[in-house]
């Protein structure tokens, strides 16, 4: 059972002085949020990481882009598991964990104090930095009294978001498995990834991830996957619609990911209809199409 | 402030004006595009990859689909003119849909232009000098999404980025986009640079946006006549 602790709580458990620190890094966190796109990359990619278990498993999780904690630049709660993973992220050329005025590590050790007290059993706190040398090095020197919870680990980063999924095929493939299709290039796997971001960037500082993808899956045309099965998506075909599109020469036809996906003329054409079958433009789409009557597919072509 | 190129000739430069002026009606604007077609494919062929007829390689020409029946055509058509092999000639055109907010909110979040239909004739991309053409480049990003999808399976040896005009700095957008491993193979062909944008628009630019200008209602339920001959043809063969 979580029981998240209000200030005078936290204050209760841990002093003043460490309220005041943990209020004065967020506030100073939200006045430089502008552009600060590593978090919301790093973000968005938590998101497609987690999406896996919320469509397969129901598992949802909410996610928070400065958050209020000690450890603050991305948080994923699971409360339902006791699940808590902090991120600090270090987009920088160099990083200790206990240099500077507020070092990491004092920061970890709060935040695994607060989340102690807060009843999480599952507490991961982890430094993620931009740049693999300085990754390897606080992989590498994690100190003793905080490391049975602390690690550290690289996401790259770059302003643009193609060439980093161009350089790294692994997070192309987390990306692209939130999009809608069957087989995604890279740039639609970037795509997924710009909307994600664009979607943190207009939702405060905290949203389940199920109101993330669903917020993200309002764009026109869709980016995103349906989150419906394929056979509750396929079912929604009439059987007008059915009859008149295996009636079609040289055309074919195949629901994935809740998309219509169509190819004809050799498959020299091809196309995914801009909203999925669940989508309220579905039906009257297909009651248009069945409407038209047609005998092929070039006769309809412009509406697919 | 519009700055011309050492690839524009004076009649090519009227072309632009024809384009520019707000007036020209939507037949007379989709034939100077055409016209500005062939005046790019007269350069291209200049190309010496081009000259030698021995490699002879394939030109892989990808458009929008609001430029296929103008631009586009014109290319193709002064591509064959200019002595490439018709065969040597493919096509790929793309149906984009450009999104960059989310329903209901002013606030621009984003910018793609995913995919929503394309057509595409079998071509070793690996081994063709790949034409990315459009009438207009300004932020590149339907530019990047389609030379991106294009490449996805292979890198061609010569990328060249053609249109008409280009905002100032388009060139710089769209290099940062890819790996310089990319990149480095781009080679750009227009005729006019401007500086200056309002909103969305270019200006001059070409007098607008492109689909607007070109009379379209709903430019993806469009269906080129370039991409249905050609389409056609191939299947006849």
């Amino acid at each position: 059972m979580i029981t998240r602790l209000d200030d005078a709580g936290i204050s209760a458990l841990m002093g003043g002085a460490a309220l005041e620190r943990m209020v004065r890094r967020n506030r100073g966190g939200e006045s430089g949020h502008k552009g600060v796109r590593y978090e919301h990359l790093f973000a968005a990619h938590r998101a497609a990481r987690l999406a896996r278990k919320y469509l397969e498993q129901d598992q949802d999780a909410v996610i928070e882009w400065q958050s209020r904690s000690f450890v603050d630049d991305v948080v994923v709660r699971r409360d339902s598991l006791g699940s808590f993973k902090g991120y600090q992220l270090k987009n920088a050329q160099q990083a200790s964990w206990t240099g500077g005025e507020a070092p990491i590590k004092n920061d970890f050790a709060d935040q695994k104090r607060l989340c102690d007290a807060e009843g999480y059993q599952d507490i991961r706190l982890r430094v993620v930095c931009s740049d693999a040398e300085v990754a390897t090095s606080m992989k590498t020197s994690v100190p003793g009294d905080i490391s049975q919870y602390s690690g550290a680990f690289e996401f790259p980063y770059s302003p643009e978001v193609l060439p980093l999924l161009m350089r790294h095929d692994w997070m192309a493939e987390d990306f692209g498995y939130l999009s809608r299709a069957p087989h995604p290039t890279t740039v639609e796997a970037e795509q997924v990834a710009t909307v994600l971001v664009g979607a943190i960037g207009v939702m405060g500082n905290a949203a389940s991830l199920s109101g993330l993808l669903a917020k993200a899956r309002t764009v026109s045309p869709q980016i995103i996957r349906a989150f419906e099965s394929d056979a509750t998506a396929r079912s929604r075909l009439s059987d007008e619609l059915i009859t008149m599109m295996d009636g079609w020469p040289d055309f074919s036809y195949v629901i994935i990911k809740g998309f219509l996906n169509w190819s004809a003329f050799g498959g020299s054409t091809t196309g995914i209809l801009p909203f999925d079958c669940s989508d309220a433009r579905f039906a009257p789409w297909q009651k248009h199409i069945v409407g038209l009557g047609a005998k092929t597919f070039e006769q309809v072509e412009g509406v697919f | 402030m519009r700055t011309y190129t050492k690839f524009t000739s004076t009649e090519a430069r009227h072309l632009l004006d024809v384009l520019a002026d707000r007036h020209t009606p939507p037949t007379d604007y989709g034939n100077a595009m055409l016209q500005l077609g062939r005046k790019m494919a007269d350069t291209i062929a200049q190309l010496d990859v081009l000259q030698d007829r021995a490699s002879s390689p394939t030109v892989c020409v990808a458009c929008t689909v609001e430029d296929a029946d103008f631009l586009a055509r014109g290319l193709v058509d002064g591509l064959m003119a200019s002595g490439v092999s018709p065969d040597k000639v493919k096509l790929a055109c793309f149906w984009n849909q450009r999104v960059s907010s989310f329903p209901n909110e002013k606030l621009k979040s984003f910018d793609v232009a995913p995919v929503v239909k394309q057509y595409r004739e079998p071509v070793d991309i690996s081994h063709s000098v790949v034409i990315i053409l459009k009438s207009i480049i300004s932020g590149a990003c339907v530019v990047k999404t389609n030379l991106a999808t294009l490449i996805h399976e292979a890198v061609p040896s010569r990328v060249i980025v053609a249109a008409p005009v280009m905002l100032q700095g388009a060139e710089e957008r769209l290099k940062q986009e890819f790996p310089a491993a990319i990149s480095d193979r781009f080679e750009y062909l227009t005729f006019a640079v401007d500086t200056e944008k309002s909103g969305d628009d270019v200006l001059p630019g070409i007098g607008g946006q492109v689909y607007d200008r070109l009379g379209f209602d709903d430019k993806n339920t469009y269906v080129p006549t370039l991409v249905t001959e050609r389409r056609r043809a191939r299947l006849a063969a």
